[in-house]
């Protein structure tokens, strides 16, 4: 009889327990993750200058976002290393958003409520960043954005920037190439995720311009396992290159198909894909195929009179000397936007109430472009910070 | 309002008390938002519940009508410029529409079958969303959708209009219960061909459980896209769907009481399983996925009626036995005083 009891009551007590238990852990501040210890050059008395950063951790934008924290949480440890901002620590505290909107929203506004941040990095995917975009620009918190789409900075909103290449410049950059090579008939193969769809969209608009006609229009899920019957319909028509816009792992899965399918025509992949998890996923298959990227790509490669060369080298050198690995251009992303928000800060004198006006100004060299930020244009780059490469070798060689 | 408080008189006191009080008590904007997170699901789960515990139909599609509320309240109000009120009232009827056609074609399906099929019709919504890009905006969503102005667009502000809907919701799902509507759902759910030789128009009923619940799903949805600004197609797929089943699981399908308590508990672990992740590096991501799972394995194993019924029908075994006790003692005592007499 008794043990029966006991029985009875377990579940619902064990339960309870676990409820109290994750209760229990409220009293805890968010850590803030690394660098937050001040350096050694009397910057410790001052007041720590906070910076919160929503990063994809978890979820399918993971591999965008685990870079990205890897490349702050780098620089924020230079930085304090050499005196903070202005006399001041810099301090991130990290938070991440599960690849997920809600997620992000919830998170952008306990960094702003609890840890009272006066500025924002992030997220890495479009879903969360225009949700953040929403808030910050409703609190005139300065944000820096790591997602791709157009849409973040278009139209302009006070305060909200983002250092990607856009899918315009990414466009326009694949349509001046195919220019000088004089082809005019083009095919495209996107995901139907907002990244690729906003690629379709900007082929699309500015193929006219360019005197090039867009002879099939095709897309693909993101989970799918084959696009072949796409790739069969596109080689039925006259296409001339196909291009395709996508993240890892659905280009690769096109480019090993379209060898199989003998799909006879070139194949320019987008910046999405353009890191070695593709050279990785590709294989031999990849031979020939052309990617639009940015130079951080190939850190080895670029002319050493380009303005980007040293600090393409400097951080490539840094970030392989801490994790082992070169940087993708996600790393880059990351790296720039924190760089940015210091020179803003600089400019303001550190204080952030000016930041968004500051950055509207500001003008800095990263390893992703050239950033020109002015009132009109949030995210400051054109697409010739972008480069052509093709894989050679299994191996990115750059296109002169 | 004191039939209500004889009704359910501790309940829904507790309710009140804990729904005000709750804002208060955590004053961190932050909470806040949690709150109104926990409140815009427990719509849905309410909802659900009134589907699945007191009908006994189940739908794995619940996220496609929160999607359609969402959808027509932010293009209404985003693209033709109406008032964010009437986009909600629209949030309400369009998913019951949708809901009454699904409702109509699949009334006659049971067990498996109607499970595949609300399966389906989540996946349809939700590509349809993702396709129909000269509306919805496709896969990157759209922006700039307006609050709703309750008393100012404060955090707290929100929270209180999103819980008084939850407590409409809530009292109107307690007194359907107590109805013969109520009561009607239950005899379908105990067995169908019970029910209509009792003379109750199963159909319809079902029907009318179809729609009701489709109609919470799309006001909530109509309000989580007010409340987020942006919305996009990607949080109304299975996985949501999923979600709100396990919420409603958990406190027990068929007690409306469950339903919310349910939900509450959901969201109070994921949070604490945020904060419990900051003091363990190693638990972070898709935790609560996996916690969520083994609580669903733990709760289906050893009590399949779920959290509340199992709760109360403790308590009332617990205040039987009391009762007799001292019953047992009172007979006891007084023969004892008879002896003494005697």
């Amino acid at each position: 009889m008794k043990k029966r009891i006991v029985s009875k009551w377990l579940y619902p007590v064990a339960i309870a327990s676990l409820v109290m238990l994750s209760a229990c852990g409220g009293g805890q501040q968010a850590q803030p993750s690394g660098g937050e210890q001040p350096a050694a050059t009397g910057a410790e008395s001052k007041e720590p200058i906070k910076v919160g950063a929503i990063f994809s951790l978890t979820g399918p934008n993971s591999p965008l976002g685990v870079p990205e924290k890897q490349a702050v949480e780098l620089l924020v440890k230079e930085i304090n290393g050499a005196g903070g901002v202005d006399g001041r620590p810099l301090e991130v505290v990290f938070e991440d958003d599960k690849s997920d909107n809600t997620e992000a929203v919830k998170a952008i506004k306990k960094l702003v409520s609890k840890e009272k941040v006066v500025a924002m990095l992030g997220s890495s995917g479009t879903g969360p960043s225009l949700g953040m975009a929403e808030f910050a620009a409703a609190e005139k918190l300065p944000l820096i954005s790591m997602a791709a789409a157009d849409q973040i900075t278009n139209p302009v909103r006070a305060g909200i920037f983002k250092t990607p290449h856009t899918d315009v410049h990414g466009t326009k950059r694949v349509f001046k190439y195919l220019k000088e090579k004089g082809i005019t008939k083009i095919a495209m193969l996107n995901d139907s995720n907002p990244y690729g769809s906003g690629w379709t969209t900007q082929l699309k608009k500015y193929a006219p311009e360019y005197g090039i006609t867009v002879v099939a229009e095709e897309k693909y899920g993101t989970k799918d396992p084959s696009m072949s019957s796409q790739l069969t319909k596109i080689k039925g028509t006259d296409a001339q290159v196909l291009i395709v816009a996508g993240t890892n792992p659905g280009p690769a899965t096109i480019v090993k198909e379209a060898k199989q399918l003998n799909l006879g025509i070139p194949i320019i992949s987008s910046h999405g894909s353009a890191n070695s998890k593709f050279l990785e996923l590709v294989g031999d298959a990849g031979e020939g195929v052309l990617m639009v990227a940015g130079k951080l790509l190939v850190p080895d490669q670029i002319d050493a009179n380009d303005p980007q060369a040293a600090i393409i080298k400097k951080f490539s050198e840094g970030y392989k000397a801490a994790y082992n690995e070169l940087p993708d251009g996600f790393a880059g992303y990351g790296y720039d936007g924190l760089n940015l928000l210091v020179e803003g800060l600089k400019q303001a004198g550190g204080d952030a109430s000016k930041l968004g006006e500051v950055l509207e100004k500001v003008k800095y060299v990263g390893v992703t472009g050239e950033f020109t930020f002015s009132a009109d244009d949030h995210n400051g780059l054109t697409e010739d910070s972008m480069i052509m490469v093709e894989v050679k070798d299994g191996k990115f060689q750059i296109l002169k | 309002m004191k039939q209500l408080l004889e009704k359910w008189g501790k309940g829904i006191g507790i309710y009140l008390a804990l729904m005000i009080v709750f804002p208060f008590v955590m004053p961190d904007e932050y909470y806040r938002s949690v709150g109104i997170i926990i409140g815009l699901h427990a719509i849905v789960t309410i909802g659900l519940c009134l589907l699945m515990g007191l009908a006994g139909q189940i739908s794995l599609g619940q996220a496609a009508f929160w999607g359609l509320g969402a959808y027509t309240s932010a293009v209404l109000t985003t693209k033709y410029g109406l008032s964010p009120f009437v986009g909600l009232v629209a949030s309400a009827i369009v998913p019951g529409l949708f809901a009454f056609l699904l409702g109509r074609a699949i009334a006659g399906l049971q067990g498996y079958y109607l499970a595949m099929a609300t399966l389906a019709f989540g996946y349809i919504v939700q590509i349809g969303i993702t396709e129909w890009e000269p509306v919805t905006g496709g896969a990157s969503g759209m922006i700039s959708i307006p609050q709703v102005p309750f008393f100012g667009d404060s955090e707290l502000s929100m929270y209180y209009l999103i819980w008084a809907i939850v407590t409409c919701v809530l009292v109107f799902s307690l007194n359907l219960m107590h109805s013969r509507v109520g009561r009607a759902f239950r005899a379908i759910h105990k067995s169908e061909i019970a029910a209509t030789s009792m003379g109750v128009d199963v159909r319809k009923f079902k029907l009318n459980a179809f729609v009701v619940s489709g109609m919470f799903a799309g006001i909530s949805g109509g309000l989580y896209a007010h409340y987020m600004g942006i919305l996009d197609p990607q949080p109304f797929g299975l996985h949501e769907s999923i979600k709100f089943l396990t919420m409603v699981v958990i406190g027990g399908m068929t007690s409306i009481w469950g339903a919310l308590i349910g939900t509450v508990l959901i969201g109070f672990i994921s949070e604490g399983l945020i904060l419990l992740s900051e003091v363990i590096p190693g638990l972070q991501g898709d935790v609560d996925t996996i916690v969520f799972g083994g609580i669903l394995v733990l709760i289906v194993m050893f009590m399949p009626e779920g959290l509340v019924p199992r709760i109360r029908s403790a308590y009332e075994k617990a205040q039987a036995k009391k009762a007799k006790e001292t019953a047992a003692k009172t007979q006891s005592g007084e023969r004892v005083e008879r002896k003494a007499a005697t």
